[in-house]
């Protein structure tokens, strides 16, 4: 299983756990922009505000590519931050669709992390932020 | 017992560096590393960074509004030096372009401040600080940059912080910015280009408390990180055995070369600790001379090592006729290959020095001094004869004999003996020609001299067989072997001024 698809099944774990058993498209937009928001706090010491906003602009345009509900979170307006926007517009999806987007939103910030300072780094910021769902070392280890 | 507060001086991780601060970085120190882009300045602070966190000391790297953190990140993780491990343990990166933007240097100092104090760092890097001055100058209220850098000295120094601050000055600014007034180290890097070449180069300025290695020493950035060469100084000649109280002092031992009839030309072997040039035209067997030196050292156990300008070690192994390679493989000789064509003196001697002292070498051969020549960068050849002047003096000073090769233009027009104007660096000159004789070219050689030493001054015919060189004859009755044109001298009949029967040599 390559790094990717074991982010997006902690991701999907996490979003789950986060949002609550049986949750409504509002319940998983807030846990997802919840679960954003922590990447990001854990992001910006290391990168700054900017580095931040590139990345999740990055990510989203990636993201919409392969998961259609993540385009309407990039058309929606752009007065607010991502995060907002991300918490907006899955609100107005269906469960299933809102969890997908959520989930290759995370998984593409993960993914064009790793791309640029790598995999190793970018675990070890992943199990900083979610220290029970990733590993330090190796992102392998934490699933099996 | 001193009372004087002693200084610890932290080592940097970076070979070459501590030597040429002096003893390392003073513990508390405010540094400053200037240079111009692409000079290595962040790559030799987060060598050091590396080399010096610790978990309950880590270290903070603060960026600011230079090499954007995500890149600098990508790139410098590059280095086998960059320790995935100690990021976000023992080094932490934090980013203070919004604090810089924003709040301008009250900000920037807050943050820096608030961090320290939370995490207690042993090391504390600001890249870039130059940029953190920009905004500053566009700043109306609030500290001014002496103001500020002499409270961030005050602070970091105050919470026992070694701090380095990274930034892109010009030389001449170091006369009115604050910032060098208040540094305790100043370090600046070059990027020195000539020609087609480029050569990094660093200096350090001061460090307040210790004596840097003066001048400009030349680094080199590989996959490893950054390796400095000291810049060698010599240190005061070594008097002549033979100087002053020459009688009363003891004479160095003598090493035979390895070649019957050599020593005794040589008044009884190379005195030890000795430099010694073999110079001749091309062919003439310059090299074949030096390896002999070298088989008879390691006969003797005296391991020898030999720097190859020109051919590859394998090549000069094999042709040497005298079984190197199997010395090579045994360890008694190291042959060196570098042949870069940006290489610096020190950086040569740092080669040699490293084979030396893991052979415990006795003898040192450079073959040739013209491939050397070539191989060190355009900005080092200027200084060819002083910089040959100091590595000579380095070798000899550590108690090797050393022999160099030079090749020389067969004039017999002009007698010289080396075409650096080196001969007179060196204590010993053989001097190898062809000469014209029966209508055959020979080779002849002679020992032109031997400091302080008596020697023979014969003109010796020698060949070069399967086994080496074979020292022939003493050529007894000919004139004028050097000038091209000689002449044979009846028997008994050689006054100065008296009549000689010539006889042209069949050409």
């Amino acid at each position: 299983m390559t790094s990717d698809n074991i982010r997006r099944r902690v991701f999907r774990r996490m979003l789950a756990r986060e949002a609550g058993t049986g949750a409504d498209a509002p319940a998983i937009a807030a846990a997802a922009r919840r679960l954003a928001e922590r990447f990001a706090q854990q992001l910006n010491p290391l990168i700054g505000d900017a580095g931040v906003a590139a990345i999740c602009a990055r990510s989203l345009h990636l993201a919409q590519q392969n998961v259609p509900g993540v385009a309407a979170v990039r058309a929606s307006d752009h007065s607010d931050g991502p995060f907002v926007r991300l918490q907006r517009s899955l609100e107005q999806q269906e469960p299933a669709a809102a969890t997908e987007a959520a989930v290759a939103m995370l998984a593409a910030i993960g993914e064009l992390l790793a791309s640029f300072i790598g995999e190793s780094l970018t675990t070890r910021l992943l199990h900083e932020a979610w220290p029970d769902d990733f590993a330090g070392d190796t992102i392998e280890e934490t699933i099996t | 017992m001193s009372n004087k507060v002693p200084i610890r001086r932290l080592p940097t991780g970076i070979p070459g560096l501590d030597a040429v601060l002096g003893g390392g970085v003073p513990e508390f120190s405010f540094n400053v590393i200037a240079g111009t882009p692409g000079a290595g300045k962040t790559t030799l602070v987060q060598q050091i960074m590396f080399a010096l966190a610790r978990a309950d000391r880590p270290a903070l790297f603060f960026t600011v509004l230079g090499e954007p953190p995500l890149k600098m990140l990508r790139y410098q993780q590059q280095f086998e030096f960059f320790d995935l491990a100690q990021v976000n343990a023992s080094v932490r990166f934090i980013n203070l372009a919004k604090e810089a933007l924003d709040g301008g240097l009250d900000a920037v100092l807050k943050r820096i401040v608030q961090e320290v104090e939370a995490t207690s760092p042993a090391i504390v890097i600001v890249d870039s600080f130059r940029s953190v001055m920009q905004p500053a100058k566009r700043q109306t209220e609030g500290l001014d940059v002496q103001h500020f850098v002499q409270e961030l000295g005050m602070r970091l120094t105050g919470w026992q912080a070694t701090t380095f601050l990274v930034g892109e000055f010009q030389l001449a600014e170091t006369e009115n910015h604050p910032i060098f007034t208040v540094a305790d180290g100043l370090v600046w890097l070059y990027q020195s280009l000539d020609r087609n070449s480029m050569v990094r180069k660093m200096q350090v300025m001061k460090v307040r408390g210790q004596a840097p290695i003066p001048g400009l020493h030349t680094l080199r950035i590989t996959d490893r990180g950054i390796q400095v060469f000291p810049r060698l100084i010599a240190g005061p000649p070594e008097p002549s055995p033979a100087d002053g109280e020459g009688k009363t002092k003891r004479r160095p031992p003598r090493l035979s070369v390895g070649v019957t009839g050599l020593d005794e030309m040589l008044g009884g072997g190379i005195p030890s600790g000795y430099s010694v040039l073999v110079a001749g035209p091309s062919g003439s067997g310059k090299s074949v001379l030096a390896t002999e030196f070298i088989r008879e050292g390691v006969r003797r156990g005296e391991p020898g090592v030999i720097a190859v300008f020109e051919k590859r070690p394998s090549e000069y192994a094999q042709t040497s006729a005298i079984g190197l390679g199997q010395a090579a493989g045994n360890g008694q000789v190291a042959i060196i290959h570098t042949r870069p064509l940006d290489l610096s003196i020190d950086e040569t001697l740092h080669e040699l020095t490293g084979a030396i002292h893991r052979l415990k070498a006795r003898r040192v051969v450079i073959d040739s001094l013209s491939g050397f020549e070539l191989a060190l960068a355009p900005t080092f050849r200027e200084d060819f004869r002083e910089s040959l002047y100091r590595l000579v003096a380095a070798l000899t000073g550590m108690g090797l004999t050393v022999m160099m090769t030079a090749e020389l233009e067969d004039s017999y027009t002009d007698l010289r003996f080396s075409p650096h104007g080196t001969a007179f660096l060196t204590d010993a000159i053989i001097l190898q020609r062809y000469v014209e004789l029966d209508g055959q070219f020979k080779r002849v050689m002679a020992v032109v001299k031997v400091r302080a030493s008596v020697h023979k001054k014969d003109l010796r015919l020698f060949e070069i067989t399967a086994d080496g060189i074979v020292v022939g004859e003493r050529i007894g009755n000919y004139q004028g072997l050097l000038t091209g044109s000689p002449h044979l001298v009846s028997s008994g009949d050689r006054p100065p001024h008296g009549r000689t029967t010539t006889r042209r040599s069949k050409g």
